[in-house]
């Protein structure tokens, strides 16, 4: 069965990746080859993948690496100090609460006496 | 929720299909790809909180992060902050790499999170503003053309401009899977790993994004000429 143009122009992508099985590569071409439309939508589709892939790249100069070790660095001081923050407060009413729990119970045992 | 423990959330890996390979008609076991054989090397020295690994990491994939960065986000400022944050977030996270994907898939999957992120908060900030990416550097250009005469240089410049434009001018998810492949060239695989989506969905998706760059391109071009 013959492909249509819509059908044709689906499979673009697949042609240009190598991605079409053997048979279904040979009825894509056959209707390229009496489409002329089809032909020129598959060039300009090629030619926008290829300036795509010609784009020169940006590039980051040398000073990011140590950029990033500083700012890894400080990210893992300040978790380190939240931590401590966060911990602080606890550690502080523990160790006091052991003389109010005795002074409350030598209050009770005084009120029980009385 | 911050856009960290965004990141932490979603810096897990996924398995790819292990490499296998045929020998005298018998199928033998999985096959270790010798770049992945080196990431692993690495990986096992950045367990150690080996500081020399991390920045052995960061200056292996620098480039290419900020480079999908920049596309994604189309503002240099942006993406080199970005980029930064990436790397931080994987210093932070390396111990939840469980080195079952390639360890350049696992990055570029944070770094789309965070590119993603980025565009979210910039939308809703209403601060985004397209950056003159069009200012291609001259250092590139004359790494990508190894001799153009100062008018192919100009060309070529004014052509990356035009295509980066109509790169910025498509809808995010379609303008990731352009850069994954053909920008990184990354595999169908890679890409499946990358936006937990599957291999038809990319591909199909790859397709319409193609066609619409295609068509961006095209009326450009029409326009120029009248």
């Amino acid at each position: 069965m013959e492909l249509g143009h819509t059908e044709a122009r689906d499979l673009f992508s697949a042609y240009v990746d190598e991605d079409l099985a053997e048979p279904e590569e040979e009825r894509f071409l056959e209707h390229l080859d009496g489409c002329p439309e089809c032909h020129q939508g598959l060039e300009r589709f090629e030619d926008t993948i290829a300036q795509v892939r010609g784009l020169p790249r940006h590039r980051l100069p040398a000073s990011f690496t140590r950029q990033v070790l500083r700012r890894a660095k400080h990210r893992n001081r300040r978790q380190r100090e939240l931590a401590a923050f966060m911990v602080g407060p606890l550690r502080v009413p523990v160790e006091a609460a052991f003389p109010i729990i005795l002074a409350a119970g030598v209050a009770v045992v005084l009120f029980l006496l009385h | 929720m911050s856009v960290d423990v965004a990141m932490a959330n979603d810096v897990r890996d996924v398995e790819p299909p292990p490499a296998e390979v045929v020998v005298g008609g018998e199928m033998a076991g999985p096959v270790e790809d010798p770049i992945h054989l080196r990431e692993r090397l690495l990986l096992a020295r950045l367990r150690r909180r080996d500081d020399r690994a991390f920045a052995e990491l960061v200056r292996l994939h620098q480039n290419r992060v900020y480079d999908l960065c920049c596309r994604m986000l189309d503002d240099r400022e942006e993406a080199l902050d970005v980029a930064q944050e990436v790397f931080v977030s994987l210093h932070g996270s390396l111990s939840g790499f469980r080195g079952e994907s390639r360890l350049s898939t696992w990055i570029f999957r944070i770094a789309k999170n965070h590119c993603l992120n980025r565009l979210k908060y910039l939308t809703r900030r209403q601060k985004h503003r397209t950056d003159d990416l069009n200012d291609v550097p001259e250092g590139d250009l004359a790494q990508h053309q190894p001799h153009p005469s100062p008018q192919e240089a100009l060309l070529g410049k004014e052509q990356a401009a035009r295509v980066q434009r109509a790169i910025a001018q498509l809808p995010e998810d379609q303008r990731l899977l352009i850069i994954l492949r053909d920008i990184e060239g990354l595999t169908y695989d890679e890409m499946v790993q990358i936006t937990d989506q599957p291999e038809g969905t990319v591909k199909s998706r790859l397709h319409r994004a193609r066609s619409a760059l295609a068509e961006i391109l095209s009326k450009g071009q029409q326009e120029e000429k009248s």
